[in-house]
């Protein structure tokens, strides 16, 4: 049910009522950083569709351009669909919020680009095995975030 | 953390402004239909209390018009929101118990 305006800056000061209410709007807020299954295992497709993309290889080369694309397309979805910006295009803003889970995903998409760059001419197989480990650790990891993030959006004000 | 100066101010006070400021303090840029259904307001009462909060310089509104379908509005801290809020909640703590 809605409730009406209540704007009436006479009323006493009740901090722990007031520190209530906001905690409780928090809260709600809070409950909106989840995405379904599919946007984690589609943001995992994208690294590893990078990584591919970074292998050197010249076939693989649209992978990358596909990878950065549906990345940003992802990130765009879930700002509008959370309607929270700090959850999505702040991005530093959100590894913060997400950590530790964030930052291992971070971490892991990083280490996945490096490696096949460094180890330039690799053989296919590898190049596949280290964007799996890549991408599915990203997949995988999106949700611990996302509740790490809901967690810290619901805490108390400091 | 810089020490925040506990001040008590009333437009951040009343008790919706109140929820308003704390979700736009915690969630940075928040969208006008997702205040209204965290607060369980009409359009009209969130409508009001932004404005009150907007004439004193506290928040801002960003109208993004979707390229299908209805404009979104964002509603931010300014600087000057961020400051009242942080040291009217320290009012609040400093009086519970």
């Amino acid at each position: 049910m809605e409730s009406h305006s209540h704007d009436d800056q006479s009323s006493p000061v009740d901090p722990l009522a007031a520190l209530r209410v906001s905690q409780q709007a928090q809260g709600r807020l809070a409950s909106r950083v989840r995405s379904p299954w599919w946007f984690h295992l589609l943001r995992g497709l994208s690294v590893a569709a990078m990584v591919v993309g970074l292998a050197g290889a010249p076939e693989t080369g649209p992978y990358l351009l596909l990878g950065v694309v549906a990345l940003a397309a992802l990130a765009r979805w879930r700002t509008r669909t959370v309607g929270v910006t700090r959850a999505n295009t702040e991005r530093w803003r959100f590894v913060a919020l997400g950590a530790p889970w964030s930052v291992l995903a971070l971490v892991a998409t990083v280490a996945g680009m490096a490696s096949v760059v460094v180890l330039r001419d690799e053989p296919a197989w590898q190049v596949a095995v280290i964007a799996g480990i890549a991408g599915a650790l990203v997949a995988a990891l999106g949700p611990a975030a996302d509740s790490a993030a809901r967690r810290r959006l619901a805490a108390p004000q400091a | 953390m810089a020490h925040v100066e506990p001040v008590f101010d009333p437009v951040v006070h009343a008790p919706q402004r109140l929820q308003i400021c704390a979700l736009l303090a915690r969630g940075g840029a928040v969208e006008f239909g997702v205040l209204r259904d965290a607060l369980a307001v009409s359009d009209a009462t969130l409508s009001k209390h932004l404005k009150t909060l907007t004439e004193a310089g506290h928040v801002e509104l960003r109208r993004v018009q979707r390229p299908r379908g209805q404009a979104r509005t964002w509603v931010e801290l300014t600087p000057t929101g961020v400051v009242a809020v942080r040291g009217h909640f320290a009012f609040l703590q400093g009086l519970a118990p």
